[in-house]
């Protein structure tokens, strides 16, 4: 049997001799060869991998032309007035009705502007609860934009309550939009990642803060709230809206609240505010459920201040009960008593 | 000129093998990208998880449900094909396997002194002579008794065990990314000692398709996709196949009849069949035909049969390197630890934050297999595996952290649920889901101190929260504990916070609001 079974071929000297051998420089250069391969062969798999995993992903993430904001008020043609307050029961109609009075779209965006328009769109219930803004509002005002020639009309915000596609699904505005001709740029309100860390040089309780850089390269920016109560603000109308363009969300609550929204619009001056009250929730905001009640109303104007400062008349309140208006105006940011104004109601 | 036609026939079987290797790594690795938000159904993104036996009988255990049954049928699908080609998974499939394969190759020859089957191999076969049938306690076996036996009391430790579940696990590791330290340690072992050192030694369920490959052992080659076919009549008794073997089957050599070799372990790798220097004497076989190189079949020569000799050991080989005796032993020991482990279970179970669905703790450890599937697929990414901090008994459980997201179950529709690969995850109705219940810490909350905030109260999906004045207050029958007011709560730390069911839910006095870990 010894001769089948041959022992010599494990010897130690066999396997040191073997080892030496192997150590040689061809050796080495095989082991970098196959090193190669099996490299070549993981990075493959991990590739293919990392390929078909990224495939589906789409970030909604767009570069938008850096301009500066205008920041001077539009100059009013004669005879258009500074506030209109427009009424009916058609949302859409009763917006157009009160731009137009302002003198119409063209006042504020010209040719082959970017138009950033931010509505409140944070919550899912349609325009019936009253806690997002009316997609026929927003639908009229992207229409109009596009009808003054803006070359991107972008409508954004963050949202609150789950993912942003349920989210623009369930309150109606991402198909209003998209069916006007403009851009839906939804954020998740959780994900504070987008922002741009920008001081603000007039701030007073905020002197930094990471904004959405969209707001901040957009040629004319358009404040589309809806009008409705506020557990913490009071009311939430044009200038508490911008707290929307605002990435981390805890630095706005951490410091004075009131006072924050006021030093985010002196950075973010809307060129317009078109604030829809056409359902108005009364109670148990900003998200509802909460009685509402149909003011059938849509208040158009070129001052962010006066026009806030008008719809708290729709709520029996004025602007002295809601601190950030007065702050507001305090900044210069625009006109606490609008009878100041040139007003309209058409 | 024999020399350069075996080396053409190791070079096809290399490449064949490989190709095949990679391209199941690939899939594997695709698969698990794939769970990711939303996961992949057909295939579905957990397929192959299911592909592993002991999950399954794991599952069935716990679950005794035939729709478990059924939904690992690719786990007994292998199975079947292991009776029929023995470890063949092990050679040509498994990811794992693939991982230690590459550490090996990469290995610098100079330093590779692991071949020793070879010396170990000696003693073996001195022993077969005497007529003895080769003792040698495989570790493996024992682990798949423990295992199994502690899959009975409800233990989960396919964590440890499941090649599968290490890979899965690794890759979601690999792309946080974190170092996935077990499978670290795997392929350190491979690179000292020897690659294929757990596979032959260790994994248990490599140690379960050895046992089940007894069942079709004696079955010919011409039913087998893959097997190794030996023809003892060009066999010139070199010893070349199990010097060449990662796992020190000697069957070829000491095999005294042609045909499919039956050693339990037999992955069909063709480490053997490459190395023989015989022409014809091994064949990797599909169905009764060659695998490769028709141009080497059509050159063989017998001329080196002649030399052979007839006297072979005719003792015993190629079936399981356990005795009754040892199966019986690992058994006992695998109720002692059983025991001692049962019981620090449930002592130390008490209830974790975890995802919707997921069943009471100790059910919830005996199913949980650790894959982190579950991790991958959470679009709000709110679930991460444990560390060690609640002892070992759920390290790499998910456990959902709502300060770092709040979980969406309402809008996903349980995608933790739908990837599972096990029964550790129920399916639920949005609106049967109380994960846990949020309470404020009243010393801290910007609210109760009067100032204007009520961030939670806007977060709040389910109206869980109303405003009395500036003050939150939570409504304990509407909130799910979905976590959405703690991920937002602008202080730091939050002051809103997301307590287990079933453990007092009190803040500490101090009004400190740091980390606490159940109640009294």
């Amino acid at each position: 049997m010894k001769d089948v079974y041959k022992p010599d071929s494990f010897s130690e000297q066999e396997i040191e001799a073997a080892c030496k051998a192997l150590a040689s420089t061809l050796e080495r250069r095989e082991f970098l060869k196959k090193a190669g391969y099996w490299a070549g062969g993981l990075v493959l798999a991990g590739g293919l991998g990392a390929l078909a995993g990224c495939g589906g992903k789409t970030t909604i993430k767009e570069t938008v032309k850096s301009t500066t904001p205008s920041t001077a008020p539009a100059p009013a043609p004669s005879g258009a007035a500074d506030l209109a307050v427009a009424a009916g029961q058609s949302p859409g109609e009763i917006t157009r009705k009160a731009v137009d009075a302002l003198g119409g779209m063209g006042r504020f965006v010209k040719p082959g502007n970017v138009v950033v328009v931010k509505p409140n769109a944070s919550f899912m219930a349609g325009p019936e609860a009253g806690t997002s803004t009316h997609p026929e509002v927003v639908g009229q005002v992207v229409k109009m934009c596009r009808e003054a020639g803006a070359s991107r009309v972008i409508v954004m915000d963050h949202c609150l309550r789950g993912s942003p596609e349920v989210c623009f699904a369930g309150n109606g505005i991402g198909a209003a939009v998209r069916g006007a001709g403009g851009e839906v740029l939804a954020y998740n309100g959780g994900d504070s990642g987008h922002g741009v860390d920008t001081a603000i040089p007039g701030g007073i309780a905020l002197k930094q803060t990471s904004v959405y850089p969209e707001v901040l390269n957009a040629d004319v920016v358009i404040t589309v709230p809806k009008a409705k109560h506020h557990g913490s603000a009071g009311l939430s109308l044009g200038m508490k809206n911008f707290i929307g363009v605002v990435s981390n969300m805890s630095s706005v609550h951490n410091s004075d609240l009131h006072q924050a929204i006021a030093d985010i619009n002196t950075l973010v001056k809307p060129n317009l505010s078109v604030i829809d009250a056409s359902i108005i929730l009364l109670d148990n905001g900003p998200g509802g459920p909460g009685p509402t009640r149909n003011a059938g109303t849509v208040i158009a104007s070129s001052d962010v201040v006066a026009a806030d400062s008008y719809a708290c008349t729709l709520f029996g309140m004025t602007a002295s009960d809601v601190p950030y208006i007065v702050k507001g105006n305090r900044a210069g940011l625009g006109e606490v008593d609008y009878n100041k104004l040139h007003m309209a109601r058409v | 000129m024999k020399e350069r036609a075996r080396r053409r026939k190791a070079r096809g079987i290399r490449i064949a093998r490989r190709s095949v290797q990679i391209a199941f790594l690939a899939f594997f690795v695709v698969l698990a990208f794939k769970a990711s938000y939303p996961p992949l159904q057909t295939p579905p993104a957990n397929a192959l998880l299911r592909l592993d036996p002991l999950a399954g009988i794991y599952s069935l255990i716990s679950s005794r449900s035939t729709e478990v049954l059924a939904a690992f049928w690719p786990a007994w699908a292998l199975l079947g094909l292991t009776m029929l080609s023995s470890r063949f998974f092990c050679g040509w499939l498994c990811p794992l396997g693939t991982c230690f394969d590459a550490v090996g190759a990469l290995k610098p020859r100079a330093l590779k002194y692991y071949r020793p089957h070879g010396r170990y191999m000696k003693s073996l076969l001195a022993q077969e002579e005497k007529g003895a049938a080769p003792r040698r306690i495989r570790l493996k076996y024992l682990i798949l008794a423990v295992v199994l036996g502690l899959g009975l009391a409800g233990v989960n430790l396919l964590y440890f065990a499941s090649p599968l579940v290490v890979m899965n696990r690794s890759i979601y590791y690999v792309l946080l990314p974190q170092v996935p330290l077990f499978l670290l340690l795997l392929l350190l072992l491979a690179f000292v000692y020897r690659p294929r050192f757990w596979c032959e030694e260790l994994c248990p369920m490599g140690a379960l398709m050895s046992l089940v490959s007894l069942a079709g052992k004696r079955l010919s080659a011409r039913f087998s996709p893959l097997s190794v076919v030996k023809d003892s009549d060009a066999c010139i008794d070199c010893g070349a196949c199990y010097k060449n073997c990662d796992f020190g089957i000697a069957e070829p050599y000491v095999k005294r009849d042609s045909g499919k070799l039956r050693s339990a372990d037999c992955t069909a790798c063709g480490d053997c069949v490459s190395a023989c220097p015989a022409s014809g004497a091994l064949e990797l076989e599909s169905f009764g035909g060659k695998l490769h190189s028709s141009r080497w079949a059509r050159e063989k020569t017998r001329e080196a049969a002649a030399t052979s000799s007839s006297a072979r050991a005719e003792s015993g080989h190629g079936g399981l390197t356990v005795t009754r005796r040892e199966f019986v032993g690992s058994l006992g020991f695998g109720a002692v630890l059983l025991a001692g482990y049962g019981v620090g279970l449930r002592e130390l179970s008490g209830p974790v934050l975890r995802m919707p669905g997921a069943q009471n703790e100790s059910e919830f450890l005996a199913a949980c297999n650790r894959c982190c599937e579950c991790t991958r697929a959470c679009p709000a990414h709110c679930i991460k595996p444990m560390g060690l901090e609640d002892g070992f008994q759920k390290l790499w459980t998910p456990r959902f952290y709502p300060r770092t997201a709040g979980c969406v179950f309402d809008q996903c529709d349980q995608a933790c649920a739908r990837v599972c690969p096990v029964t550790a995850i129920e399916r639920l109705k949005p609106e049967d889901v109380k994960i846990g219940h949020a309470v404020v810490n009243k010393q801290t909350c910007l609210g109760w101190r009067g100032r204007p905030c009520l961030v939670c109260m806007e977060r709040c999906r389910f109206n869980a929260i109303k405003a009395d004045g500036l003050r939150p207050v939570v409504l304990g029958e509407k909130c799910t504990g979905c976590g959405a007011c703690e991920e937002t709560c602008p202080t730091d730390p939050a002051s809103i916070r997301i307590f287990e069911l079933g453990k007092t839910s009190s803040w500490p006095s101090d009004a400190g609001g740091g980390r606490r870990r159940g109640g009294i």
